[in-house]
């Protein structure tokens, strides 16, 4: 063999022996163990603790129960509880514990509802400009049944 | 407490720097083709680019990439992408291919470049380098040189398969997402793979002009070359135009989802760009300029087909990596897209692009000002 090659593949050899030692270095030990990913994520993932308790939960005999089926009813019944109150399963499991307000700022409603041309035009849309004259949402509609004005 | 809520309002996903690599990949792939007329087949008439073309083929395939990584939300973590591999995922193929090809390139360019870089390293104020780049073996004798071309041969027959692997995967992976009209087609690496030969055709062109002109010990630029590459791009731009033509309207026969796509290069809302900037612009009048007997002889003819070639393709690029997204399997993205230029590359892409670009002529600098890039008539291959 040339010496030149020589050099050429003993070079390349340190590249790939490299290669394949770092990358058993930095490959998580359980990636593979069920499918292209890291196994462990799926306890991680499990192991999260429980931030929301569903819309259900809210619904329950002397809970919210009027204003749950007041909610179902609306057009904002795929808007669950959680998405404007935000998570509350330690308040479901204690009811001593409060939630956080709903955040009730324009700007938060707009977050769905601001002329955007990227939405389908069927859904209700408004201009932040000129659409109720600068006060909250709240003010004029009951965001649990939004057209109960 | 989470009162945050993602919103949908990211248009294009895949925008200019995703254009960008699969325009860069090409140019490399062609490149490499190129080089390889006459490593590989022979062709003797196109030998003086084959050194251009492993320069230019390493160098795009080196910062081809960075424009993956830079379209990461998550730069920092694209090494990931060595470390988990998913046999399914042609993305995942895709990653090992891009490391693969720039080192057979590399490995061709030590070959290729031995005996000049050998001769160089004895004396003079840059011996070092030279040393270094010859990995400290300066032999030179008449087994080494014959050896050093046959091992070039040898690269180059093994390049060609993968430089068709790593710009066809590019279109294979267009051509996987189903939810996407336009791409969905078998022929996606095929029409990748076509424009990929007149862009490298093209540049090629363009660069040994530029550099014969300007930069050679003789400052005048060979036209017979110049020429002949013009007639290989006629060739190149001939069959890309005819597969074009035979995609648009065998979907035009075909079921209506397939049809719509092809409506809408035509007249929806790419059709600018498709019709007037790819097609007419970028293909039929280059193909005109090279091919009218009367001109197609003229250096500057040449030359204007391949800056408008290359132009085409980089159309070509943008109008099916961003324009696919304009148009999902259940019909056209109402309401997007309405206002004239489409699609504007936010500044998080333009940059990037700017930086990568620069990156490449910075590496091009380099290499022709420290390589033996110059053909000297006489010297057989490997000189
Ligand atoms: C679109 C966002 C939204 C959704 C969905 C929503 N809420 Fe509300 N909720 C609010 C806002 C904003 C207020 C404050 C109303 C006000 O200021 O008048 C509020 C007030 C309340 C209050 C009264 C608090 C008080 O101090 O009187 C209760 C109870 C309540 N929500 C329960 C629910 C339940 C149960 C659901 C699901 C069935 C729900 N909400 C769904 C936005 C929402
Ligand atoms: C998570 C997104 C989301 C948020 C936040 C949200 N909405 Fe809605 N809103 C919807 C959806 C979905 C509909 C139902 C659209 C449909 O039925 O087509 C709707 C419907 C409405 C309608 C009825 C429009 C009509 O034509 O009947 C009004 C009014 C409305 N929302 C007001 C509000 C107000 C006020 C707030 C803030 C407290 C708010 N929305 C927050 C998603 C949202
Ligand atoms: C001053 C009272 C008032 C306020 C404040 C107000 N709205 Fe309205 N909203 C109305 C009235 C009245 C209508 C029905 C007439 C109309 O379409 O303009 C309406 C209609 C709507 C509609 C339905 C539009 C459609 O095309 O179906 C949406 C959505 C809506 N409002 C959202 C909001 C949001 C979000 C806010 C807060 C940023 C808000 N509104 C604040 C009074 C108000």
């Amino acid at each position: 063999m040339q010496p030149h090659l020589k050099r050429a593949i003993f070079l390349l050899g340190v590249v790939i022996v490299g290669f394949i030692f770092i990358r058993s270095l930095v490959v998580p030990d359980s990636y593979g163990q069920y499918g292209a990913y890291r196994g462990d994520s799926v306890y991680e993932n499990r192991n999260f603790t429980v931030e929301y308790a569903g819309s259900q939960s809210c619904g329950d005999e002397n809970c919210h129960k009027t204003l749950y089926s007041i909610w179902a009813d609306s057009r904002h019944k795929t808007v669950n509880c959680e998405t404007c109150h935000g998570p509350s399963e330690k308040h479901v499991s204690n009811v001593r514990i409060m939630p956080s307000p709903a955040n009730d700022s324009r700007e938060f409603c707009g977050k769905c509802h601001y002329k955007m041309v990227a939405r389908p035009s069927s859904f209700p849309q408004i201009d932040p400009e000129s659409h109720g004259e600068n006060l909250k949402c709240a003010y004029c509609h009951n965001p649990h049944k939004p057209w109960f004005v | 407490m989470v009162v945050e809520l993602f919103n949908v309002n990211w248009k294009v996903a895949w925008g200019m720097l995703i254009a960008n690599y699969f325009f860069l990949t090409g140019l490399s792939a062609g490149s490499f083709l190129l080089g390889a007329l006459s490593e590989v087949f022979g062709q003797e008439k196109y030998r003086s680019v084959s050194k251009m073309a492993i320069i230019l083929a390493t160098i795009l395939l080196i910062i081809a990439p960075l424009n993956l990584i830079a379209e990461l939300g998550q730069t920092g973590r694209f090494w990931t992408l060595l470390t988990g591999f998913h046999p399914t995922s042609p993305m995942a193929w895709g990653s090992f291919l891009l490391i693969a090809y720039p080192l057979l390139c590399v490995a061709e360019g030590y070959f290729l470049f031995r005996r000049d870089n050998a001769k160089r390293a004895v004396s003079g104020s840059m011996a070092f380098l030279y040393r270094a780049l010859v990995l400290w073996r300066t032999d030179l004798t008449e087994a080494t040189i014959a050896f050093d071309k046959k091992m070039v041969k040898t690269l180059a027959i093994i390049g060609i398969p993968l430089a068709f692997a790593v710009h066809g995967y590019t279109g294979y992976i267009l051509g996987v997402v189903v939810a996407r009209n336009l791409w969905s087609t078998p022929q996606m690496p095929v029409l990748f793979l076509l424009s990929a030969m007149v862009s490298g055709t093209a540049l090629m062109i363009l660069i040994v002009y530029i550099m014969q002109k300007f930069f050679s010990s003789k400052k005048y630029a060979d036209s017979t070359l110049i020429v002949n590459l013009g007639t290989l791009l006629m060739v190149f731009l001939l069959v890309d135009m005819l597969y074009i033509f035979f995609e648009l309207t065998m979907r035009w026969y075909s079921y209506e989802l397939s049809k719509d796509s092809v409506r809408e290069l035509l007249f929806g809302k790419v059709s600018f760009y498709f019709v007037w900037i790819e097609m007419i612009l970028g293909a039929i009048i280059p193909f005109l300029l090279v091919t009218i007997p009367k001109i197609r002889k003229n250096v500057g003819a040449v030359l204007l087909a391949s800056a408008l070639s290359l132009m085409g393709v980089f159309a070509m690029r943008m109008d099916f990596v961003v324009g696919g997204q304009f148009y999902s399997r259940n019909g056209v993205i109402d309401n997007l897209y309405t206002s004239f230029p489409l699609y504007l590359p936010p500044l998080t892409e333009v940059m990037p692009f700017a930086a990568i670009w620069a990156l490449g002529f910075f590496m091009f600098a380099l290499a022709v000002w420290t390589l033996p890039w110059e053909y000297k008539e006489g010297a057989a291959g490997g000189d």
